[in-house]
């Protein structure tokens, strides 16, 4: 996994989450275009200057197409495969914003940096635990899926019955997944994890210039684009 | 057992850790039904069904308070994160405040017990729908510009609050259904294996 950290055009996780949530407004009411625009290429240059240059292009891309959709008046004679289709495109279009500046925290935000915000944000042990554990699971987790898959075919279980499938797939993931966590939960308590006392990190979270001014350029476009 | 078990320890946190990232991947790879839409008003019930052998084993293992409140409000904390809005979350906290209460009743190792707030636990994917019904005037007047009267009246039909309730209630059966299943897997499987 990269490290981000010291990318000075890398807001922390504290400032990429808040501008989540303000985006979640706009699902509920509808932004002028033109400041529909000017999100998105905030977007995409902090999507830009964090070397994920694919995610920059088709930002601009995907919302581009997305504008498209409600001029386009050939579409309601089309058949109802493809009206089901552009229906999701539709909800996919009110829940763009959100959507984008999620990819933007989970892309560019590592375990560390997360892990010491939430210690910033006062989370409960409880829940931050849990949080960090997903994280270091989650690629874990698609290695063990391919190795399923692999000894099925090994054994050459090829059946497609849904119910029998199920029971071929969990069974032995879950198992697998078990015998993780005691690993996982040992690891922690030998780094004394579950010690009550303040700990030091590794990443700190530090606000830079570029917190103060993604969180004004966000506050303004969507301020905007709802008064106008 | 003494109060100080009754504790949520560093390894039953772990454990819910990965418990939520199964839970998570299942959830997303049973999801894909959703895209088609007249599909996400049963997709809860399969979600249940198919979601149910992992709740049931996670119920097996961590027999002790919250255990079950932070696992389910940890997937729509990261729905949030990655773009849902709050009324998802929200939803999510009531819901898992009955599902807990429903376990409390049944000393948190009852079956019966369990199975019926696996049931409950199981409504928070509703949440989703919800979201849809809220911003329904919205996605009402693109629709009917884009897709025509027809369409979107069959869709204004469709969902709506006692429709809504059928799809609960479905969430619920469903849930019950897969908690049944798991209790079948947990015997056939794990108790030979000794993973409870």
């Amino acid at each position: 996994m990269p490290v981000f950290a010291d990318n000075p055009y890398n807001p922390n996780p504290v400032t990429k989450l808040f501008a989540t949530i303000l985006f979640g407004v706009t699902v509920l009411y509808q932004m002028n275009i033109y400041f529909e625009w000017a999100a998105i290429i905030i977007l995409s240059f902090v999507f830009y200057k964090n070397n994920l240059k694919k995610e920059a292009v088709s930002n601009i891309v995907i919302f581009g197409i997305l504008c498209l959709l409600p001029n386009i008046e050939v579409i309601e004679k089309t058949n109802i495969v493809i009206k089901m289709f552009l229906m999701v495109l539709v909800a996919y279009r009110i829940f763009y914003f959100p959507v984008a500046s999620g990819l933007l925290f989970i892309k560019t935000s590592d375990v560390g940096s997360i892990i010491s915000s939430m210690d910033a944000l006062k989370f409960p042990k409880e829940v931050s635990i849990p949080i960090a554990v997903m994280f270091r699971f989650f690629p874990s987790f698609r290695e063990d899926r391919q190795n399923v898959k692999l000894a099925m075919k090994v054994r050459g279980i090829a059946c497609r019955n849904p119910v029998s499938y199920l029971e071929y797939v969990t069974v032995p993931l879950l198992i697998m997944s078990s015998n993780i966590s005691d690993d996982i939960s040992k690891a922690a308590e030998t780094k004394c994890i579950g010690n009550p006392i303040k700990k030091s990190r590794y990443i700190p979270v530090r606000i830079k210039a570029i917190d103060y001014i993604y969180a004004v350029l966000i506050i303004a476009v969507v301020a905007g684009g709802l008064i106008w | 057992m003494s109060s100080n078990d009754k504790k949520l320890k560093v390894k039953d946190l772990v454990l819910i850790g990965i418990f939520t990232v199964i839970y998570f991947v299942v959830m997303y790879g049973v999801g894909m039904m959703g895209m088609v839409p007249i599909l996400f008003l049963i997709y809860p019930t399969v979600l249940g069904i198919v979601t149910g052998p992992i709740l049931m084993l996670f119920m097996a293992k961590v027999q002790k308070p919250f255990s079950l409140f932070i696992l389910g409000i940890l997937s729509p904390l990261l729905m949030f994160i990655m773009g849902h809005t709050y009324i998802l979350l929200v939803h999510s906290i009531l819901i898992m405040v009955i599902a807990e209460l429903i376990r409390r009743a049944g000393k948190y190792n009852s079956f019966k017990h369990n199975m019926f707030s696996f049931g409950v636990f199981n409504a928070w994917i509703c949440g989703s729908l919800m979201q849809i019904l809220f911003v329904r005037e919205r996605y009402m007047e693109m629709t009917t510009t884009m897709m025509g009267e027809e369409y979107a009246s069959g869709l204004e039909r469709l969902v709506t609050y006692p429709n809504m309730a059928l799809v609960y209630l479905g969430a619920i059966v469903g849930g019950i259904i897969g908690a049944l299943l798991g209790k079948l897997l947990l015997r056939k499987h794990f108790e030979k294996a000794g993973i409870v």
